[in-house]
């Protein structure tokens, strides 16, 4: 054995001090404290706070990842689809699992270039639900995408990427303002009845076909509940909720007659410049069925590429769009723009003086260029001589609607106001697209409430002059035009312009609800023999010599339109025409508007004879009445 | 001597106690790190926690049938080793978190801070022991304090503050159990009290960093654990969630969702007491506790029962040193200590911590033995006499 085993001590053997017992049984008792100490403590944080705790540990693993539901598919009536969805990718952000906020945060806003405050915006929409991760960024490039998950587990263990539906133009520009975009809903929008049941965070549509079909293409959104680690790593699913598509919307739109007519827009812009009209720089067209309604095509001009909203406007690219100069590229002119109709509406005063038994088909009026009945001159385009209404119409005449003008106000009548009400002028013709202007028809007691003078406030024997005409105060839309057209072709219906067909189910495709005509009457009460005389009137100015030229010389089929060209202060000539065709069976109206063109024969008809040769060449098929039958 | 003598007075209760704790250590070790992908096994920590365990036993056993007395006579020895490894440790050390504390030996990383305090038990006791019925009292104490001090303070500027914690609180029990004077105590108390409150709160204002300011961070924070939710906040937060979530009974062996996400930091050493809390609640902090008592119950006895003065104050150390470092090991992880990175006795992973606490329970067994062998003897003595 070693000696240290058997050592018996060398030292004196030292006496224990019966102190000694006494003071190890005092640490016994502190031990005994001690223990009781933590063992109290323990029983309050698990039996008395567990509930509080297991809350917090299940906050730290659960999160919620949202799955935005995909908007439906917008459609033409051929089902072409105009508007789609591409899987984007979005940068989400888990508040929770953020472990130094503000450091992550401003790190995380240099990778995906948004501002800190933008991010913070977004978190402190969604403070109440501190389990669910928070889009910050949309639409993210493959660059941040690889970047970031690199550097998700070590730096970001709050960040995600993750799919995010994201719309997709297949046409690019085409049908832009028809269309509209998507954005976010704002608190302001969350108040609004039209709102009910949705949520911060959703996509909406802000403008055109998706605003007024957002409750058909939003579709549910579902998410999943995901166990993560301390990194953010998901590892389980707990429970998940498959998001379900938005239903499809199938437009009336004629997507090749709707490229057809922004090539022709673009192209009569082109022809106004080449006609030294340079500052020509806008316009709108509408292609329209005269009979139902339905929107064919609708263009505007300038336009704007829809993909700057995709995944949330830049701050710049939204103030490139509004900017001084771009001309208002969101307006969509179609419903939006307000011109004096000027020699469009001489259609309209026709009606209305043949329907007030103001004038006669058979009327006479002398046109010498001059018309000199009030102490101030009104010059007419040309000098016509001996003017019946359908020379009046064919030449465009003024003084022949100089006279009626004057008629009416002899009369003291305000039948051509009336006339353009019943029409559908000076009110929305309620198309199925947010944001449509009323227009203007002046009277008497309209130019008492804004006249700024007494002489102002006076309805003058000349307002109704004017207005015959079409110029003076009177504003109208082109879409409200191509309505007032629609009723002259049609015998007298006045028809709801729309571009919604119907709704599909996204997975059977089958019909869940279409477009349903007014109940209401829609005759207008023109007679027939007054109506006839008018349409004379614009088969007959389609002729070469004309106020059209040589426009439509060669075109095969006969039809009806007519001219205008409107004079706005401070501008160059407004140019437009309005047609049907063909003459004896309308199928198709096109009205064409561009700002600032000169004159509508020679700019706006070229348009007009574009389109209505692009509808010619490949008609729109009529929808099955099975399907527009619908509830 | 016959070895079966030994053996009929080995203190089985403090044996079997042990090795509970130290079968139940390895259980959380394992449930706290069997899912980490980056092991090599899920056992990896387990078989080294195992294999230290098992070199820590051996080594027990072996110091059991030592006769402890022996050991006064190699008290110099023992303190001038232990001073040379730690001035190893700052020559070929290596590094973790800021810190020199192993010397890499191969097979085993040696701590050399941890056998200090063993070491310093046996080097303090011996010094006591033999002080003289005529020495002065305030030498006693004094010199008392210059011996812990040296290791201390090295074992300080390594640093690890946690093991110099701990030999400062084994010195206050030696002094204490040896019969210092209350007056002393007084007077050291308000002097550690006053250079802590030196070192904390006036140097750092006069730009003199005795303590890394992660240390004071560290220490301060369970004063005001919400201050820092994303450092040393973040852990005490997520211990006191996990502890606090395990409620009752636990949410269940290796189902713990702080410790098997990571959301529980440092899960299988400093805050392994988190794991048990949540996976086995309330009931298996109490089976531990318990297990803890029965040790200390055993420590206290046989500091009582021992014949000598020397065994009386290394079984107190001893148990000041093991209640020490639970108190501040399970009071950090539920926020009522500051974290200073002690490991829990027995449970937490850690070889060199395992091995010097089985050391600490050869010396208890040891003086165990020793002084029941004396009363065998003396009982014997009065039979034949009789």
């Amino acid at each position: 054995m070693p000696s240290l085993l058997s050592s018996s001590s060398k030292k004196k053997n030292e006496r224990k001090q019966p102190s000694v017992a006494m003071r190890v049984g005092i640490m016994g008792v502190m031990a005994i404290l001690l223990l009781a100490i933590l063992l109290f403590r323990i029983w309050f944080l698990q039996i008395l706070s567990g509930d509080t705790y297991i809350a917090m540990a299940e906050d730290n693993r659960i999160r919620f990842i949202p799955e935005e539901a995909p908007r439906g598919i917008i459609y033409d009536r051929n089902r072409q689809p105009l508007v789609e969805n591409r899987a984007g990718l979005a940068v989400t952000v888990f508040p929770a699992a953020l472990k130094d906020p503000e450091k992550e945060l401003a790190e995380l806003s240099k990778v995906i270039q948004v501002p800190v405050e933008e991010i913070q915006k977004q978190l402190d929409l969604h403070k109440e639900d501190t389990y669910r991760s928070v889009v910050v960024k949309k639409d993210i490039t493959p660059e941040m995408k690889s970047y970031l998950i690199e550097r998700i587990p070590l730096y970001f263990p709050g960040v995600d990427i993750k799919k995010f539906p994201l719309r997709s133009y297949p046409l690019k520009t085409e049908g832009a303002h028809l269309l509209g975009h998507v954005g976010q809903i704002d608190e302001q929008e969350l108040t609004e009845p039209r709102y009910v049941g949705y949520k911060l965070g959703d996509e909406i549509g802000k403008e055109g076909v998706e605003y007024e079909f957002d409750r058909f293409l939003k579709g549910v959104d579902g998410g999943s509940e995901v166990e993560v680690d301390a990194a953010g790593r998901p590892k389980v699913e707990v429970r998940s909720i498959k998001a379900q598509p938005g239903n499809n919307v199938v437009l009336t739109i004629d997507n090749k007659l709707q490229k057809a007519t922004e090539d022709s827009l673009l192209y009569g812009i082109d022809l106004a410049h080449q006609k030294n009209y340079l500052a020509a720089n806008g316009g709108a067209a509408v292609v329209m069925n005269p009979k139902n309604g339905e929107i064919y095509a609708m263009a505007s001009w300038p336009n704007y590429d829809p993909t700057v909203w995709v995944g949330g406007v830049s701050d710049s690219a939204y103030q490139a769009l509004n900017a001084e100069g771009a001309n208002d590229p969101l307006l969509n002119r179609a419903i939006a723009g307000q011109y004096p109709p000027a020699s469009t509406f001489k259609s309209v005063t026709a009606i209305a003086g043949l329907q007030d038994g103001i004038i006669s088909p058979l009327s006479d009026f002398t046109c010498t260029g001059v018309w000199d009945v009030l102490s101030q001159p009104f010059k007419c385009w040309g000098s016509h001589g001996d003017v019946d209404l359908n020379r009046a119409i064919t030449m465009s005449c003024d003084t022949y609607f100089y006279n009626v003008g004057y008629r009416f106000y002899k009369a003291n009548s305000q039948g051509m106001q009336n006339w353009a009400r019943t029409m559908g002028l000076g009110r929305e013709t309620g198309i199925d697209l947010p944001g449509e202007a009323v227009g203007r028809i002046p009277d008497p007691e309209w130019k008492a409430r804004v006249g700024e003078t007494d002489i102002d406030r006076m309805w003058m024997p000349g307002n109704s002059v004017n207005m015959a005409i079409g110029q003076g105060d009177m504003l109208v839309t082109p879409i409200q035009l191509a309505s007032v057209y629609s009723t002259i072709a049609n015998g007298g219906r006045i028809v709801k312009p729309h571009t919604g067909l119907r709704v599909e189910d996204p997975v059977s495709d089958t019909p869940i609800a279409a477009y349903r005509p007014p109940d209401e009457s829609t005759q207008l009460g023109i007679s027939l023999e007054n109506l006839r005389a008018v349409q004379g009137g614009l088969v007959g100015a389609t002729a070469q010599g004309t106020t059209v030229g040589d426009t439509f010389v060669g075109f095969p089929i006969p039809f009806a339109g007519k001219t205008g060209t409107a004079q706005v202060a401070g501008k160059t000539d407004y140019a437009w025409y309005a047609a049907y065709a063909p003459a004896n069976d309308p199928q198709v109206v096109v009205v064409v508007l561009i700002e600032q063109g000169g004159g509508g024969g020679a700019v706006a008809a070229p348009v007009a004879r574009k389109i209505l040769e692009a509808y010619f060449a490949a008609p729109v098929p009529a929808q099955p009445a099975a399907a527009a039958a619908g509830r | 001597m016959e070895i079966r003598t030994y053996l009929r007075h080995f203190d089985y209760a403090l044996l079997a106690a042990v090795a509970g704790l130290v079968g139940y250590g390895m259980l959380i070790i394992y449930s706290a790190t069997h899912s980490d992908p980056n092991l090599p096994s899920p056992y990896y920590y387990v078989k080294a926690q195992g294999m230290a365990a098992i070199m820590g036993s051996v080594l027990m056993i072996a110091l059991a049938f030592i006769d402890f007395r022996g050991l006064r006579n190699y008290r110099h020895h023992i303190f001038f080793a232990i001073i040379g490894l730690i001035l190893v440790v700052f020559i070929v050390g290596s590094e973790a978190k800021g810190s020199q504390r192993w010397i890499d030996l191969g097979f085993f990383n040696l701590q050399p801070s941890e056998v200090a305090k063993i070491g310093m038990i046996v080097v303090l006791a011996a010094f006591l022991a033999g002080r003289q019925r005529g020495d002065l009292e305030g030498q006693t104490t004094v010199l008392t304090l210059i011996y812990a001090a040296v290791p201390t303070f090295m074992v300080f500027i390594q640093p690890d503050f946690g093991t110099a914690l701990v030999l400062a609180a084994v010195t206050m029990s030696l002094l204490f159990i040896y019969g210092t004077r209350w007056s002393h105590f007084a007077i050291i108390i308000s002097s550690i009290t006053a250079v802590l409150f030196l070192v904390i709160q006036v140097l750092p204002i006069i730009g003199i960093q005795i303590l890394k300011p992660y240390q004071i961070d560290r220490l301060l924070v369970f004063l005001h654990p919400d201050h820092d939710p994303g450092g040393s906040g973040y852990h005490l937060l997520q211990s006191k969630i996990a502890i606090g979530s395990g409620m009752m009974t636990g949410k269940g062996l290796y189902q713990g969702t702080q410790t098997q996400l990571n959301f529980l930091p440092e899960h299988h050493t400093d805050f392994v007491f988190s794991v048990l809390g949540e996976e086995l609640g309330f009931i298996g902090v109490a089976l531990l506790m318990a297990l803890y008592i029965l040790v200390i119950w055993r420590g206290l006895r046989i500091a009582i029962i021992s014949e000598s003065l020397f065994g009386s104050l290394i079984a107190g150390g001893i148990l000041s040193m093991l209640l020490f470092q639970v108190f501040v090991n399970i009071g950090m992880t539920i926020g009522i200590m500051p974290i200073t990175g002690i490991p829990l006795p027995f449970v937490s992973y850690g070889g060199s911590s395992m091995v010097t606490n089985l050391l600490a329970i050869g010396l208890l067994e040891s003086i165990h033995v020793r002084s029941r062998l004396m009363g065998d003897r003396r009982y014997r003595r009065a039979q034949t006499t009789a």
